[in-house]
């Protein structure tokens, strides 16, 4: 069972392209930017919303129950101070920013704050190629998914069907970064399981 | 009774290295009749695969970028010895079958699945079935043709 948990749809008509195109590639459950509420159908749509990190959470969920929540760190420094988080989000968004400016010292805060780390696939490919400044970070950040200390969640970041990715294709992308593929599936699938449970139990 | 005592004691031990040296050679064998196997001879493989496209898409170009997504992956090297190339490829459903190396599944696949743009067209390449003859692909985009297989 795949599972992709970004797809932000460019505009209001991509979405149904973009979930039916979900559907043949054979993902069974997705999180949507921009939902009201979860969708039950031959696809399973759960509402996502995306905070951008400042520093310190915000303070109020109610208004945000059975959404999955994710903060996104859009510069390195933020990864400094990540403690306040746990408990707060379901999952820890890493922009291309902040994986190109990626250091040693960050990766242990990463290691510390025990929450799903979330990386994109569109930041990782450029121009029918992968994207060298973001893969240096990246390739900082796999030793410790190997190892288990740090939970990698791949996503599509998908705006319209062209930017999904086919799970084989990307089980194949990781394993040759290096990965393992037994934790390359788990990225895609069990892993993002859980975080929809924990979504639907309201976790 | 001492000397009974050790050589009992000397032939449980002589006994265990002897099938401890036997294992080693019989997993080494093994490893090396597998390198043997593997290594001499590179079978071919035929994947069937689906084309998403926003425009039209003509074979020819959509193997330069697939290729060149391999060489910019992996380097030429390993673009000689993977042996890329598109067999078959309808324009009207966008079905194609490539040809490659077997050691070089999850390559290949890697570089359909960074393959995003083919000319001015945005492409995203799904793969249906890999088989191990042409005539046995064919014979599946001709059921996918028919519309046997959806």
């Amino acid at each position: 069972m795949y599972v992709d948990l970004s797809i932000k749809p460019y505009d209001t008509s991509a979405l149904g392209r973009i979930l039916s195109t979900a559907r043949r590639l054979g993902y069974e459950a997705v999180a949507v930017e921009g939902l009201d509420k979860e969708v039950e159908g031959g696809l399973r749509c759960v509402p996502r919303i995306t905070y951008k990190y400042v520093g310190r959470p915000i303070s109020t969920y109610e208004f945000s129950k059975g959404y999955l929540i994710a903060y996104e760190l859009g510069e390195p420094t933020d990864i400094k101070s990540l403690s306040s988080l746990r408990g707060r989000c379901h999952v820890l968004r890493i922009s291309n920013k902040v994986l190109a400016g990626l250091r040693k010292k960050y990766v242990n805060s990463l290691r510390n704050c025990g929450i799903p780390i979330e990386v994109s696939v569109k930041d990782l490919i450029l121009d029918n190629g992968l994207n060298y400044n973001v893969l240096r970070g990246f390739n900082k950040l796999l030793p410790l998914v190997e190892r288990g200390d740090v939970e990698l969640v791949i996503s599509s970041s998908a705006g319209d069907e062209f930017e999904l990715i086919h799970p084989l294709e990307l089980v194949a992308i990781l394993k040759e970064l290096g990965l393992s593929e037994l934790i390359s599936i788990k990225a895609i699938s069990s892993l993002p399981l859980r975080v929809l449970r924990m979504v639907s139990n309201a976790v | 009774m001492l000397v009974v005592t050790l050589f009992i004691y000397v032939y449980r031990v002589s006994r265990k290295l002897g099938l401890l040296l036997q294992a080693v050679r019989g997993r080494t064998i093994a490893k090396m009749l597998a390198t043997l196997k593997s290594g001499g001879r590179r079978r071919k493989r035929y994947m069937v695969f689906e084309l998403v496209s926003s425009k039209e898409v003509s074979a020819g170009l959509l193997e330069y970028e697939v290729r060149s997504a391999f060489k910019k992956l992996f380097g030429e090297v390993h673009l000689a010895r993977a042996a890329l190339s598109i067999q078959y490829f309808n324009n009207q459903l966008n079905i194609g079958v490539i040809k490659y190396s077997h050691t070089y599944r999850y390559k290949v696949l890697a570089a359909l699945g960074v393959t995003r743009r083919v000319g001015d067209a945005k492409v995203m390449v799904i793969p249906l079935r890999t088989t191990g003859s042409l005539r046995r692909a064919l014979r599946y985009v001709k059921k996918m043709e028919v519309g046997v297989v959806r």
